[in-house]
């Protein structure tokens, strides 16, 4: 920045409201003249929305259950219970109604993955993207920050996060598409996703699982082109085993890979 | 009272999160905090007092569980790394989206995480968020822009890493 008397100290409280009216019409001047300094205060501004827009909300009836006079009479944890069982009763019930099968075993944990795959691609007509609160919302409920890689290189972007329970714990899914109608989920789980990771699978559908530090990974196709399908996988396991982004070596040979391979099927 | 702590509630929760980093621990540190407030026997004679007050009787109960536990989580010397005040951020500001920004912000220090949430997130004034910390607002100045500063190293060096790329668009159907 040229002007030595606006620094990063100074476009910071500028952008919080807390310079003076003479402080604050000197930086804006400044950034009349200095793209540079207009630069920073639009990425301050971003910043503080996009902060604003990233921490959980308080979860449902918490204010209530804290101002009510008669959890006072109660131990502290108690007065939480009650409300809280009568509403668990009732999720319980709504989710069991709604969600694939509970059993334990691997066969159900994968049948249940791809029906809400196949579930997915059913109901994903309208395209819509991903809201910043549906994301963090799943985010929160699933607890835990998985490595969630960039694959725009390989024409696919987020357009489903979910997460499901089962009793072993939250699975979190993510869905990628494509522009022709490519769909990717990748299922996270603190608990094993597959007994046999290496078990195939019968086409047109596409599997890998692998577990890297605490967090067990699948990722699911259907009709995928095998070589693309395959490619993916390596390259979205390493940057979880790493836990970096891909680099511009690897986000090359995905888009190479995307215009020699065959549309999906599915 | 009651009314503007059910309006504030999710700032409250927030910020609880910043400090605790777990869902069950912010949940039960809001909680202490309003019945802390609810007893409490002098409160603020206006609104503008609520917000300061009840936001330092929340970091309260948060350090009183620290010590309890034994731990020592603010040390009495802020441990912000000095920092060029002049240089602004090279970044690419794509980088800076929202969930990005949310893991990025689980790496700051404690010090730093706390600022930017008291300020951008529960909306408090320089002098407000001097009040609720106990230091000078010069601080706060200082150190708002340091925190901002790292964050933004955070995101840009890849220590965080991106989530969505897309996900603000929607793909056409073909």
């Amino acid at each position: 920045m040229s002007d030595p008397s606006v620094d990063w100290t100074r476009l910071n409280a500028y952008v919080d409201g807390e310079l003076s009216p003479q402080e604050a019409a000197s930086v804006a001047n400044a950034a009349a003249a200095d793209a540079e300094i207009a630069r920073q205060i639009s990425l301050l501004y971003k910043l503080k929305g996009d902060v604003g827009a990233a921490l959980p909300l308080a979860p449902e009836g918490l204010a209530a259950s804290a101002l009510a006079p008669a959890r006072r009479t109660w131990p502290r944890r108690a007065s939480l219970l009650v409300p809280v069982a009568a509403v668990a009763v009732l999720v319980a019930a709504l989710l069991l109604a709604a969600l694939p099968d509970r059993g334990a075993s691997d066969d159900d944990l994968l049948a249940s993955a791809q029906r809400l795959h196949a579930r997915w691609l059913a109901r994903d007509e309208a395209q819509a993207a991903v809201q910043a609160p549906a994301l963090m919302d799943s985010l929160t409920r699933f607890g835990r920050l998985p490595v969630v890689p960039d694959l725009e290189s390989t024409g696919l972007t987020i357009g489903l996060v979910d997460v499901f329970e089962r009793a072993s714990g939250p699975v979190l899914q993510i869905g990628y598409r494509g522009h022709r109608g490519c769909h990717l989920s990748m299922f996270v789980s603190a608990a094993r996703l597959l007994a046999d990771p290496a078990a195939p699978v019968e086409d047109p559908d596409r599997l890998h699982a692998w577990t890297a530090g605490e967090l067990n990974y699948m990722l699911l196709a259907r009709g995928m082109d095998r070589s693309r399908f395959d490619l993916i996988a390596g390259l979205v396991e390493g940057a979880t085993r790493s836990r970096t982004p891909l680099d511009a070596a690897d986000r090359l040979k995905l888009a190479e890979n995307k215009r020699a391979s065959a549309p999906c099927q599915a | 009272m009651e009314d503007w702590i059910e309006a504030n509630i999710d700032r409250l929760y927030g910020y609880a999160h910043s400090l605790a980093g777990d869902r069950e621990e912010a949940r039960d540190l809001v909680h202490d905090a309003i019945v802390r407030a609810m007893e409490a026997k002098r409160i603020p004679t206006s609104r503008e007092g609520y917000r300061p007050w009840m936001f330092r009787i929340l970091r309260n109960a948060f350090v009183d569980r620290c010590r309890r536990a034994g731990v020592v989580v603010f040390s009495g010397i802020a441990d912000d790394p000095p920092a060029d005040a002049s240089a602004g951020w090279s970044g690419d500001r794509r980088l800076v989206e929202i969930v990005t920004v949310r893991i990025a912000m689980e790496k700051l220090t404690l010090h730093h995480r706390e600022i930017i949430v008291l300020i951008d997130f529960v909306g408090c004034s320089y002098a407000e968020a001097a009040e609720i910390l106990d230091i000078p607002e010069g601080t706060v100045m200082s150190r708002v822009s340091r925190a901002r500063k790292a964050l933004l190293d955070l995101v840009d060096d890849g220590k965080v890493t991106p989530l969505i790329r897309g996900a603000r668009s929607g793909g056409a159907v073909s």
